[in-house]
């Protein structure tokens, strides 16, 4: 059971749908909404869903709503026992290497995320094995969904949908209005299962989240790499996996966990301490990973340039990191050391280091990036060349090489001043749990508190407690909501008057 | 014309000046200038006139009018003052430390702490230092300016860890014959303090050990002759091998905090509070006056008689239980993160104490440390304990309220019946199958009452959404009770042996048992489950009897009826399947031959093992890779295995976390270089904790008693070392304090090296045997030095190797490097119950400079020494010592444990990479065994060889056709810590921390597979 706080009645913020959606919605809302829309200030943004983890399915954390801050606390919703996570937490240091604050690779569910689509709140619980609908106005339960195993990522909404996976080893879809079953999949078919930590799951459980694009439910089944793994795509009305564009692809040494993002061409899959994979999404084919061993991590975003970005895998270093990949070719062209989240833009690209959020311009630091990583590659092949010529053939070609390097060197020296002149704004913020944007806002998670920051400036505008360090956020239809790994979800609105 | 007068104050030999001048007076005819000067540590009053008239002066031309003689008198005195003082003086308070900056109290030598700034609350003023982040730095310093004919170093310091190098404070160099400057350091136990002015450092080393945690203080001197170090204000040691002045590097750190020089840097985990250097050697009341004056303030050092340890006993509260050796009023202060910020009192003056943390947060670390009354003047304070609650694996409790069910007469006979199934078969933890739960009733009074994990199954899908319901709302469903529909009881999708308890919901008082036996006792728990299924109300013992026997068929299991005052309840409890091995102690048994004698239903495949549960403890539980420490220990369905400063029992079939010991005294490691800390019978577990063994109930994780090392004079300063559990006797060892490896920190804690620190052998000083129930001492054998990694117990022998050179047992220290150990070895073998000599003889193996094993095996005795890029097994007669045969062969490498692999016995074949001999005749029966791949070493079953391999990861080589297979990306600890035991292959993670690699971190339990068809 969820207990809920007192709603705060007196928040009427009033809405649109996305116009995404409206074909699906009756006439008598368009009307209310037609109404709502003329009631609206004229600088505020359109309300929109968040109809899937992190706002899309590149992962973006983006949504064009503004919420005008301050925010009012509308209501809590309260698990009677914190998150259980899939795993355990990342070794406390490497003494060996004399590292200390390892990050965890695969904290893919450390708080109840929400997604949010029209009125209705929905969340996957790793502690009753169920999907939740609230209320969003009021955070009342509408209708819950057992499952035999947990929930650890949010559903996808998906034209009247919801589609989600469990550790009993089941992709689902359900009517998003009622909660009924409309289909579910297990790809290893009957299995005896496994106990983990309190529970009994599948050998293959679901924990890729469902992914929907094209009418095509996409989801992976996985858990430890010296068994099959299963990366299925199916009809997301039925769950048949016959036809044009699905399968149910056997892969060998994977770890799939983390929620799968998509582009038009492509599935990626992060895997926990593993690194990720990027897969043909028309086939299921497995084309390669990002990185080397030791750079998992769970957190991935695909920007609307194709660039992949991912953390926080731990390469021999504390505090994590993201690294930057084409999102095609998987080369790899740039490291924020210690990062924990980025959201990319067009324009800019916001990152979060825990100790600071910063801003700057995406194109220019990414193409200097990218020359940067460039050079190190030719200057790494010429030394390479250097050190298998023989002693003789040195002193003949080695200088020539030498003289190679020169230029390269000369080059690579200008090109961090250039990256850091790319940098809008700098500021300290304590908030490393998570990051989004929402119009003009950026919304950070911290521990016991979420903040909000202008996207122009970094000036902090706003921040409220919360119960729990708060890694999940979310902003739809005039709400923000928080998922805290205490278990709690908050949802906060408009201020009166505001 | 200028003269000038000296009025020395201590030493005089200084060279360049560079003092300010400290008063100038200018008189009508003459000027004079009184400096001080500091002259590479020392003070210098001089007196300079420069006259104007030739008749001026005295002595060699000084003369003063009555006022300056005044002024003269008063300064000189302020100058032998100030001669007292220190050059430098840091003291790591908050009122001296800016930011980074540590205020040079004497001077301008300020301090930069590199690393995190973390200052201790204790009032005393101290900055904690973590071993691996933090130091403090004097930059920007002149060595020509340096103390040189005559220095004083004093220091206020606490530590958590010896180091072979360990530095308080130092400046020099220590770089092969390269060797000059100061250090006041110390080792693995002692404080030490060295100097060079030969060109040669001499390490003086304290006669007593130091104790960690505790505060000292510690002041070496050199006047230019003697070497002195005093701790706690008492010499300690002298030395007169340096002479004449100080000798600098041209470049050295001034370093605090470190043992610091270009070659290494080696980082001091613990607190300072002060450090000073002076120029001139301070005299024993200096010394003594030093101390007196601050050691009120830091409190008398904690005097426990066991120290503390913490029990998890719900998800935000733990239990801290300890005991002083005189009665005492205490008080634990706690804190989250650094802060110590919250204070419980223990009412009462007493010795045992246990006090309860509540409010603690999720996944939140803390620390607590324990004050005696401190308003009495025996006032102490332990060291502060850290208490991470994100290894917190307790159970959440259920909350009356809001209650489940509506209290009616259904609810009252689940909890009547729920109440008599408890207390039939004491079974409170791991996992409870409820078959037909029906609404959830049963299983919701089940949970109230334990600390079970309750799993319901009905095929009626409508009872279950009403049963989830109305256990959602009682915030239970998920956390401590899920319920599945299943179609039928006889088909359950669950792995077998997984259930401590079965219990039906639906009574058989009409003579109706649930499901299959055969379909539904495989799923109990074989060692401890019990099924409970009753009540039968009407049933007579006959009926009962008639109505199993149909029941149980060909099923093989044992049951008997229990009488309660609501009927008659059946207890079931399966048999154990043939073959079941258990891994008991550090080698598998007391013989060490790694060998649990597990058959594992004749599997030698991985491929042919499942996960059968999978999850906690994970990366966080350990110390990384656990280096080289114990083995974990399985027995009677229980596993048990160690963290840092930690240990977990868990359920060998389920994987369930049946309780949790919390211990910071616990560690030890470099197992190849000791002895385990640790062994299991079916009931109990031993645990060596400083100078005792503990003993610990299996099934609840009770501290039930503690026994001392056998010897009453030794138990200030020997702990105890080795222990095993054979027959009705408890077996120990005593070794000096300070000697076991605890250190983990940086590449020398690996204990992967051929030589040198980290290859010294732990030794005792006496074995003997108690009654494990009273601790009655039975026998105690003192000869020699035990070399710890050969005791072994078999076939009623105690067997050992014994090393009787006078130099090597006048050593202070039971960590012993000594090319001596080697000489004047005996093999001994004792009467495992009288400890009787049943014979001796003389040993002369290759020196075992990396590892020196002893195996012991039905009627014969190995010995595995390892050395110079050799291995050398020796087999001996068990029954008269006699030499058998012996075989050498190369290491497979260096490094990565391939030169100290632990030797294994299956049947009548010894195995030690890469070859494998006939026990009987040492006949080289092969030399391609499976080959090990990274640091890890072997265990087997009756079949198999389970290793790190194959891809570095854990692999099993089957003996009897040679081939290798693994799991891919399964790390084990950088020792032992996947063995085979209960039926099954027990992995719990030691491999975390590697930050190299993609390593699964998790704890899994590997069965016979059934779900090939999905594969």
């Amino acid at each position: 059971m969820m207990n809920l706080s007192a709603p705060d009645t007196t928040a009427t913020e009033p809405k649109m749908c996305c116009g995404l959606f409206w074909s699906a919605r009756t006439r008598r809302s368009a009307l209310l909404v037609f109404i709502a829309l003329l009631c609206l200030p004229a600088a505020r943004t359109a309300a929109t869903d968040w109809p899937t983890y992190r706002a899309d399915n590149r992962r973006s954390g983006i949504t064009t709503e503004s919420l005008q801050v301050p925010l009012s606390p509308a209501w809590t919703c309260a698990s009677p026992a914190p998150p259980q996570m899939a795993w355990s937490g990342p070794a406390k240091w490497d003494s060996y290497a004399n590292i200390r604050r390892l990050e965890s690779m695969r904290n893919f569910d450390p708080a109840f995320f929400v997604i949010s689509v029209g009125d209705s709140v929905y969340f996957g619980s790793s502690v009753d094995d169920a999907v939740h609908c609230l209320d969003a106005k009021t955070g009342a339960e509408k209708w819950v969904f057992h499952t035999d195993g947990p929930v650890r990522l949010p559903p996808s909404w998906h034209q009247g949908k919801i589609y989600f996976g469990s550790d009993d080893g089941n992709a689902y879809c359900l009517d998003a209005s009622q909660g009924a079953l409309v289909w579910k999949k297990k790809p290893s078919g009957q299995e005896t299962l496994l106990l983990s930590d309190g529970k009994l799951i599948s050998h293959w459980p679901c924990r890729t989240g469902v992914l929907v694009q094209d009418d095509i439910a996409y989801f992976g089944a996985s858990l430890v790499p010296w068994e099959p793994s299963y990366l299925c795509a199916v009809d997301a009305r039925t769950g048949a996996e016959e036809g044009p564009g699905r399968y149910r692809a056997k892969l060998e040494h994977f770890t799939m966990q983390g929620a799968m993002l998509a582009t038009q061409a492509r599935l990626y899959l992060p895997q926990g301490r593993q690194q990720p994979e990027m897969f043909e999404r028309a086939t299921g084919r497995a084309i390669g990973g990002f990185g080397g061993s030791g750079q998992g991590g769970v957190f991935a975003v695909v920007s609307r340039t194709d660039e992949f970005m991912h953390g926080s895998g731990q390469n021999h270093g504390a505090d994590g990191e993201v690294r930057g990949f084409d999102a095609n070719s998987r080369d790899y062209f740039v490291t924020f050391p210690k990062a924990k989240r980025i959201v990319v833009t067009d324009a800019a690209a916001y990152l979060n280091t825990g100790a600071e959020l910063s801003s700057f311009a995406r194109a220019r630091y990414l193409e200097i990036a990218k020359r940067q990583a460039q050079l190190q590659n030719q200057m790494k092949t010429i030394k390479e060349q250097l050190k298998k010529l023989g002693e003789k053939a040195k002193e003949a070609a080695g200088e020539t090489l030498k003289e190679d390097i020169k230029p390269i060197e000369a080059e690579l020296e200008t090109l961090p001043p250039k990256m850091s002149a790319c940098y809008l704004w700098r500021t300290a913020a304590d908030c490393p749990h998570d990051l989004i944007l929402a119009g003009e806002t950026l919304f950070a998670g911290g521990d016991d508190q979420v903040t909000a920051f202008d996207t122009a400036t970094g000036k902090l505008l706003w921040s409220a407690p919360v119960m729990g360090r708060a890694h999940g956020l979310a902003v739809a239809n005039g709400c923000l909501f928080v998922s805290t790994d205490r278990g709690t979800i908050h949802c906060f609105r408009v201020a009166a008057g505001g | 014309m200028t003269v000038s007068g000296f009025i020395v104050v201590g030493p005089t030999s200084c060279s360049r000046p560079r003092r300010k001048v400290l008063a100038l007076r200018r008189s009508h005819n003459r000027r004079s200038a009184l400096s001080l000067r500091f002259l590479g540590g020392c003070l210098i009053l001089q007196v300079v006139q420069i006259l104007n008239r030739p008749d001026a002066g005295i002595g060699p031309g000084l003369t003063l009018v009555r006022g300056q003689w005044l002024g003269l008198v008063i300064f000189v005195a302020a100058v032998c003052q100030a001669a007292a003082q220190p050059l430098a003086r840091w003291t790591f308070d908050a009122e001296h430390i800016e930011g980074t900056k540590v205020v040079d109290r004497a001077g301008g030598l300020h301090g930069v702490i590199q690393g995190p700034v973390r200052l201790s609350k204790d009032p005393f003023g101290a900055l904690n230092l973590d071993g691996s982040e933090n130091s403090v730095d004097v930059p920007n310093i002149q060595l020509a300016d340096f103390p040189r004919n005559q220095i004083s170093v004093e220091a206020w310091v606490s530590l958590d860890s010896g180091l072979a190098w360990g530095g308080i404070v130092g400046c020099f160099q220590d770089n092969g014959d390269f060797e000059k400057g100061w250090l006041l350091g110390y080792d693995e136990s002692h404080f030490r303090f060295a100097v060079s002015a030969t060109g040669r450092l001499t390490y003086l080393a304290a006669a007593s050990t130091f104790q960690k945690g505790q505060w000292y203080y510690v002041v070496g001197t050199y006047d230019g002759q003697t070497m002195k170090l005093y701790v706690d204000g008492k010499l300690e040691g002298t030395a007169t091998d340096q002479h004449g002045d100080i000798v600098y590097p041209p470049k050295a750190f001034l370093t605090i905090g470190a043992y610091r020089d270009d070659d290494e840097f080696f980082r001091l985990q613990g607190r300072i509070h002060e450090v000073a250097v002076y120029g001139r050697a301070l005299d024993p009341k200096e010394v003594e006056s030093g101390f007196s004056a601050k050691k009120m303030q830091t409190s008398l050092p904690f005097a426990f008689r066991v120290p503390p340890h913490a029990r998890f006993v719900t998800p935000d509260s733990a239990v801290v239980t300890w005991e002083t050796d005189v009665p005492s009023e205490c008080s634990i202060e706690f804190g989250a993160g650094e802060k110590l910020d919250q204070q419980i009192r223990d009412a009462g003056s007493k010795t045992s104490h246990q006090i309860t943390l509540r409010g603690l947060q999720p996944r939140a670390r803390y620390q607590y440390r324990i004050r005696t009354d401190s308003s009495k003047e025996t006032n102490s304070v332990s060291e502060a304990f850290e208490l991470d609650n994100g290894v917190n694996y307790s159970v959440a409790r259920v909350a009356q309220s809001p209650p489940a069910y509506v209290d009616d007469a259904r609810s009252r006979r689940c909890s009547q019946v729920a109440e008599q199934i408890l207390s039939a078969t004491g079974v409170m933890r791991g996992y409870c199958l409820v078959l037909d739960c029906n609404e959830g009733q049963l299983a919701y009074e089940l949970a109230k009452r334990s600390e079970l994990t309750i799993v319901g199954v009905d095929t009626d899908p409508n009872q279950i959404a009403r049963a989830r319901a109305a256990l959602r709302k009682a915030g239970v469903y998920g956390s401590r009770i899920t319920l599945h529909q299943v179609d039928s009881l006889d088909a359950l999708p669950f792995p077998g042996s997984f259930a401590n308890l079965i219990v039906a919901d639906d009574p058989p008082a009409g003579g109706e048992l649930p499901g299959t036996a055969a379909k539904l006792i495989p799923l109990l728990q074989p060692a401890t489950g019990v099924a409970c299924l009753g009540p039968w109300r009407s049933a007579t013992q006959p009926d009962v009897k008639t109505r199993m026997a149909q029941w149980l068929g060909e099923v093989k299991a044992s049951w008997e009826l229990v009488k309660s005052d609501a009927g008659g309840w059946v207890r079931l409890k399966r048999e154990l399947p043939p073959g079941t091995g258990s891994w008991t102690h550090q080698y598998g048994e007391p013989g060490n031959t790694a060998n649990s004698g597990e058959g594992l239903q004749g599997i030698a495949r991985t491929d042919r093992l499942e996960v059968q549960w999978l999850g906690r403890p994970g990366g966080d539980f350990g110390i990384d890779r656990n280096p080289r420490m114990p083995a974990p220990l399985a027995v009677n369905g229980r596993l048990f295995h160690q963290g840092l400063n930690r240990f977990v029992a868990l359920d060998s079939y389920n994987g369930a976390v049946l309780w949790s010991m919390e211990i910071p005294a616990l560690r030890r490691v470099n197992m190849p270089r000791d002895a385990g800390n640790w062994c299991a019978d079916p009931e109990d577990l031993y645990i060596a904790v400083k100078d005792r063994c503990w003993v610990i109930a299996a099934a609840t994780g009770v501290l039930l008693r503690t026994f001392q090392v056998a010897e009453p004079a030794w138990r200030g300063s020997h702990d105890w070392g080795y222990v095993a559990r054979v027959g009705d006797l408890l077996y120990g060892s005593s070794v000096k304090q300070g000697a076991v490896y605890t250190d983990f920190w940086g590449t020398e804690s690996w204990y992967d090296k051929t030589s040198g620190p980290g290859t010294e052998k732990i030794c005792s000083d006496d074995l003997f045997a108690l009654t494990p129930e009273r601790g009655e001492l039975k026998w105690r054998h003192r000869g020699g030095v035990v070399i710890n990694s050969t005791i072994a117990i078999a076939g009623g022998k105690v067997l050992f190797v014994e090393c009787r050179n006078p130099d090597v047992a006048a050593l202070t220290t039971g960590r012993i490097g000594s090319a001596k150990l080697w000489e004047n070895q005996f093999l001994v073998a004792l009467d495992a119950r009288t400890g009787s000599k049943l014979w001796e003889q003389p040993l002369d193996t290759a020196d075992g400079i990396v590892v020196f094993y002893l195996l012991a095996a039905a009627d014969k005795v190995f010995i595995a020494s390892s050395a110079a890029g050799k291995y050398t097994l020796y087999a001996y007669s068990a029954g008269d010592g006699k030499s058998l045969w012996q075989a050498t062969h190369d290491w497979p490498n260096d490094n990565h444990g391939g030169h100290m692999q632990h030797p294994v016995i299956v049947a009548d074949r010894i195995y030690l990479e890469p070859c494998g001999y006939e026990t009987g005749t040492g006949k080289l029966v092969t030399k391609d065994m499976g080959r090990h791949a990274g640091c890890a070493t072997y265990a087997a079953t009756l079949n198999a060889l389970i290793y790190r391999g194959e891809g570095a990861r854990v692999a099993m080589w089957d003996i009897e056709n040679g081939g290798v297979t693994s799991w891919y990306n399964l790390r084990p600890s950088c020792w032992l810590s996947t063995v085979p035991a209960n039926g099954m292959v027990l992995s719990p993670e030691g491999g975390g921390g590697c930050s190299c690699g993609n390593w699964l971190e998790t704890s899994i339990g590997f069965a016979p597979g059934r779900n090939t068809a999905a594969k």
